[in-house]
């Protein structure tokens, strides 16, 4: 049984090793290897190695073997502390999700956030996403009236 | 000159830095809003609620239909258990979801997801129809209610009728262009005409709609909405005579009824959604734990049944916990969802397997524990009188 390698590059110019296999757990690689344009390695322009880094660790960790099947309780707490990261480095890993398109990286990145963020209030969310309001404090007051209770 | 532009040059580059360096390193400039979407349909209701009021970005990309739509079907894939009583002037709302299947324990514990208390209008009379796309409706006298638990509102409704004494009210939602209507009728007698009303319409009024079949719903049993069409159990008039019990249909999209035969040939006990088809419950004999014939609605349009019996009875008594459970319907998965009619401290579920001819509990810890009673005047006796949902999902 030969496993197939294939070499994923970095944006800063760091090369990694990777089974086709896993690799093509990301729809973006795996159209890339059905076109054929692999020889020289895939250039990933917008991931960085540290996070490719944790890409591939998560690849490797869902690549099911059938000898070895995990059951999905061990998979979340895997899941769980493997999300055990800076709130930066796990935006950095939904956009790296997203671009590869690896749908269930995506969903447990995001539903982490989600989780992160859901007790927070409006200021909080605006210092977390950086965003500006732009209400006036009559505006402001309008929409919090009008589901009094999402603030109580 | 030259010196002058350096200096300026360099104090700019100070700046620059002494501002990167007080950004904290939560922050991230970098996540563009199709992401952002993707964090808030993730969300529970009340905090996308909440940020509504983050910026007006955020409050147009949450009220926009794209945004509630997506978050609605999501929330479709997965419904939950909604059960509430009353108590004085308020309603005690709970929202559990349905536990997964693949937990092999006969006896799992879980959380309630959501809980709270609401003021319910005055005079109000349930029973009330079941959860259609997320809303419910119930009635004073002979106004509809129509209630939102998702988003904590009733909204109150003229009556259809002012010369009606009794209301029947069937609650629709057609998903072609993701509208909920509602169908009354006059309760007391057979009638071939109802009024509809369409919610969300800019004047919400009460329509004149007439049909060849005069009919007289059914009260005991409850309608069902399933793919745009609302089904009950009526007694249909021919020439003056009253007929054997039936299946009405009226199609939400089109306000057309129809009727189709009962497969069994007399009253079913309930009327469910089962994969996604309307499904026809009886006793298999006339013992309620004595197992269930189900006929599936195979063809709306041809009328073809397909029949199944399950050893799934209609009650159950659970003798551990010494309470009544009946049967509010079937998940996704296949497992039968019984609710109990009464609880002291945690709400319990049962699941029942038809492949393992078992039954398996969920026990939600913490639903009225004594600190909740206390501060809610709840006493401490059983809670009797519940109201349950086992289809319940979201609506914005």
């Amino acid at each position: 049984m030969s496993s197939k390698m294939i070499v994923l590059m970095s944006s800063d110019g760091q090369s990694f090793e990777v089974e086709e296999a896993v690799a093509i757990q990301s729809q973006t690689i795996a159209h890339m290897v059905e076109d054929d344009c692999v020889a020289d390695g895939i250039p990933l322009a917008n991931v960085e190695s540290k996070i490719l880094v944790k890409v591939i660790e998560y690849c490797k960790k869902y690549h099911v073997d059938e000898a070895n099947p995990i059951s999905e309780e061990d998979l979340n707490k895997w899941d769980e502390k493997f999300m055990d990261l800076e709130q930066s480095t796990i935006f950095e890993l939904i956009l790296a999700a997203n671009y590869l398109n690896i749908k269930s990286l995506f969903d447990l990145t995001c539903q982490t956030v989600a989780d992160m963020i859901k007790g927070k209030t409006p200021e909080e969310i605006r210092s977390t996403f950086n965003i500006e309001n732009d209400f006036t404090p009559e505006e402001e007051e309008a929409v919090r009236k009008e589901n009094q209770w999402a603030f109580e | 000159m030259e010196q002058r532009e350096e200096n300026t040059e360099r104090i700019h580059r100070e700046r620059r830095k002494r501002q990167s360096s007080s950004i904290p390193k939560t922050t991230t400039l970098l996540c563009p809003l199709d992401l952002i979407l993707e964090i808030l349909l993730r969300l529970p209701v009340k905090s996308v609620l909440r940020f509504r009021c983050v910026s007006k970005l955020w409050l147009s990309t949450t009220t926009d239909p794209y945004f509630t739509n997506s978050y609605e079907a999501r929330s479709s894939t997965r419904p939950s258990l909604l059960m509430f009583f009353k108590n004085k002037d308020k309603l005690f709302v709970f929202t559990f979801p349905h536990h997964n299947q693949n937990s092999k324990e006969l006896h799992s514990y879980s959380q309630h997801v959501d809980s709270y208390h609401i003021k319910y209008p005055k005079y109000c009379c349930f029973p009330f129809t079941e959860s259609v796309h997320g809303l419910i409706s119930f009635r004073i006298s002979t106004k509809p209610i129509i209630w939102n638990p998702t988003m904590r509102q009733f909204l109150i409704l003229p009556k259809p009728e002012k010369s009606w004494k009794g209301l029947s009210v069937f609650l629709g939602y057609d998903p072609v262009e993701g509208k909920h209507k509602l169908m009354c009728m006059n309760r007391d007698n057979t009638s071939d005409e109802c009024r509809v009303l369409t919610l969300g319409s800019a004047q919400e009024k009460w329509r004149r709609i007439k049909t060849n079949l005069k009919h007289r719903s059914i009260l005991r049993y409850y309608g069902q909405c399933i793919n745009g069409v609302i089904y009950y159990q009526a007694y249909i008039d021919q020439m003056g005579f009253i007929s054997n019990p039936t299946i009405m249909s009226f199609e939400v999209r089109s306000e057309k009824f129809d009727t189709i035969t009962l497969p069994s040939g007399s009253f079913a006990n309930m009327l469910i959604p089962y994969q996604g088809r309307l499904a026809c419950v009886n006793n298999t004999m006339d013992d309620v734990n004595g197992g269930i014939t189900l006929w599936t609605l195979e063809d709306a349009e041809k009328h073809i049944w397909s029949c199944k019996l399950f050893l799934a009875p209609l009650a159950h008594y659970d003798r551990s916990l010494k309470t009544d459970f009946k049967l509010d319907g079937i998940t996704h998965a296949g497992e039968f969802i019984y609710v109990p009619s009464t609880f002291l401290k945690s709400f319990y579920v049962l699941y029942f397997d038809p492949k393992k001819n078992s039954f398996r509990k969920v026990e939600f810890r913490g639903t009225a524990d004594e600190v909740f009673r206390l501060s809610h005047g709840l006493g401490n006796k059983k809670v009797n009188r519940l109201y349950t949902f086992s289809h319940h999902v979201t609506s914005f």
